[in-house]
Order: structure tokens, then C-alpha cells, then sequence
């Protein structure tokens, strides 16, 4: 399990990776519900990352982990307030 | 955020009270100490606990870009901003080559020479826009004057797209690259196009290329993350 904060030149990227099962993850974004079951994580994670201008993604495969990946706009902050 | 720990270098007393001045009331900044040439910069590097060296290019003795070169070799953590009243070619470029972090001008404003070393300290490069522009015509179209030297490489990577650079160089894949680093391949993947963009290649053997001939990459190199 690791987590990794990026900050790069106009985002900040924040990396969940796990070394689980994995599963195939463009059947669960298409489906929407991992595994058959009634999971509202991602859908709930994603339109957090979308109420601050951000996206969710998601990379697994089986067998090979899944990373789930956050980004969100870095806005540097100025003495006005945001830029 | 602890202060920032500077040595000022440069021959004239003037200068170097001048610059105390201008770091001392500020307590993000702590000058500990002074040098008046390449040779007792090295010394008070080796003594004291410096982040960033405020390092001027003409003194008599050891001058800058020497110190720098030597810097590089026995304190590479040490960043060093050279403060300089030249900007041309034969003093820009040796010193950036040498491995200075940035190059500002003494006529700087005061708000700029500050940022500048806020920068160098986390070490990002830091030009002022004079020697910007210089160094843009050098890499620019060509002027009509022969060229010898490879264009300078100003835009230095982070550390972390150093890390990724240097997992393409062994031959590794973006997927397996991710694993190691902890990312997604998506962010591997941008780490790769903002070094594609700063190296000035498309793709990753050029990368990789442009990583050994700039002396980023050297053979047998590990990654120390």
C-alpha cells in the first residue's frame, strides 16, 4: 500500500496504490458497482474531485493492484486570495 | 518552515552588508555566514550548515564559477544562487554548467533577490529575466553565428522526475515504473511529458539521451528513492 503526493507544475496528483487482487477496471467503471456489490465509493470520490475542479481515475488490473488517482488544480495561493 | 541557512560570497565588504541587510530582518532567512572568495567559500561550506550559497562570479583568488564547480563536487546538496553584475555569455553559461541553481542580477529588487533564494533553496532554477533571455537566444534560431557548444539545459528537473527519468533509463515500463514509485501510470506519464518538454525531446530514448549528455544520468546511477 502506498500513497504518493505529486505536485507538479499546475496540479497537485495524489496516488493510492494498493498490491491487492486488482480487478478489471474498465468493467467497474462501466457497471459503476465493483464486484456486483453497492459500492458508492468511487461515485461518491469522484464527484468530490469534481466539486474542486479535480478527477478521479482508476488503474487495476487483475492481479495487479489497483491505483486510484486524484487531481485537483493547484491554485497558488496570493495575498489577494487565490489567484 | 525552519530558516533558510545562507552564506553570502563576494569580495567587496559593501556587498556582502549590503545583502545581510537585506536577509537579516526577515526570519525565514539566516546568514551564517560570509566568504570574500571561491576558496573561503568552500571552507565555510565545509564548517557551517548552508543551504544556499549567494555566490558572486569575478573575485580575485578562487573565483565563482570555480567554487560552484568544486560545490557540486563535495556539497551537491548546497544550492547556489550566483549574484552577479554581469550577464553575459562567458559568465552565464560556465556557471550554470558548473551547477549553480540560479543566476540573478545585483540590480535585482529586493523582493526578487528574496524569492530567488526561496527558490534556489527548494532548489528550483531561478533566472532573472535578462539572462532568461540570453539563454533563450542561445537555444533560439540561430543567429548567424557559428554554434559550437550544445544548448544549454536551463529548465532542470525535479527530483521526483529525475527518479522517473532514471526508471526509463534501466528499461523499465511506465506500469512497472508506477509500481516502484508508488504512482499511477497516469502520473508517470505526465511526469514523462513535462521531461519530455523540459529536455526538449518526444520521446524516451531521446529522453534518456538527453539525460546522459546533460550529465542527469550517469551509467550505473540508482535511484535514491
Amino acid at each position: 500500500m502506498g500513497i504518493t503526493l505529486s505536485y507538479m507544475d499546475d496540479v497537485v496528483v495524489l496516488d493510492i496504490r494498493d498490491d491487492g487482487i486488482g480487478f478489471a477496471a474498465g468493467q467497474v467503471l462501466a457497471d459503476g458497482y465493483p464486484g456486483g456489490g453497492h459500492g458508492y465509493g468511487l461515485t461518491s470520490m469522484r464527484r468530490r474531485c469534481g466539486r474542486v475542479a479535480g478527477t478521479l481515475g482508476l488503474e487495476s488490473a487483475p492481479g495487479e493492484g489497483t491505483t486510484v488517482t486524484a487531481i485537483v488544480p493547484a491554485i497558488p495561493l496570493t495575498e489577494q486570495g487565490p489567484a | 518552515m525552519t530558516a533558510v541557512k545562507l552564506l553570502i560570497v563576494d569580495d567587496h565588504p559593501v556587498v556582502r552588508d549590503g545583502l545581510r541587510g537585506v536577509f537579516a530582518g526577515d526570519p525565514d532567512f539566516d546568514v551564517v555566514g560570509e566568504a570574500s572568495d571561491g576558496r573561503e567559500a568552500l571552507a565555510a561550506v565545509g564548517r557551517l550548515d548552508v543551504d544556499v550559497v549567494l555566490m558572486d562570479l569575478r573575485m580575485p583568488g578562487m573565483g565563482g564559477v570555480a567554487a560552484i564547480t568544486e560545490l557540486a563536487v563535495v556539497a551537491p546538496s548546497v544550492r547556489v544562487l550566483v549574484l552577479t553584475t554581469f550577464d553575459t555569455d562567458s559568465d552565464v553559461l560556465p556557471a550554470i554548467e558548473a551547477g549553480a541553481t540560479g543566476y540573478l542580477l545585483k540590480d535585482a529588487p529586493r523582493d526578487e533577490l528574496i524569492r530567488g533564494v526561496r527558490s534556489a533553496a527548494r532548489g528550483d532554477s531561478v533566472l532573472s529575466p535578462a539572462v532568461a533571455r540570453r539563454l533563450m537566444d542561445r537555444v533560439g534560431p540561430a543567429t548567424g553565428q557559428p554554434e559550437p557548444a550544445p544548448a544549454p539545459k536551463f529548465d532542470t528537473l525535479s527530483p521526483r522526475e529525475l527518479d522517473v527519468l532514471i526508471q526509463v533509463s534501466q528499461g523499465v515500463t511506465n506500469r512497472d515504473a508506477a509500481k516502484r514509485l508508488f504512482l499511477s501510470e497516469a502520473t508517470v506519464k505526465t511526469h514523462l511529458l513535462h521531461i519530455y518538454a523540459k529536455l526538449g525531446v518526444n520521446d524516451r530514448a531521446a529522453a534518456v539521451a538527453a539525460g546522459y549528455e546533460l550529465g542527469l544520468l550517469t551509467p550505473g546511477r540508482q535511484s535514491d528513492s
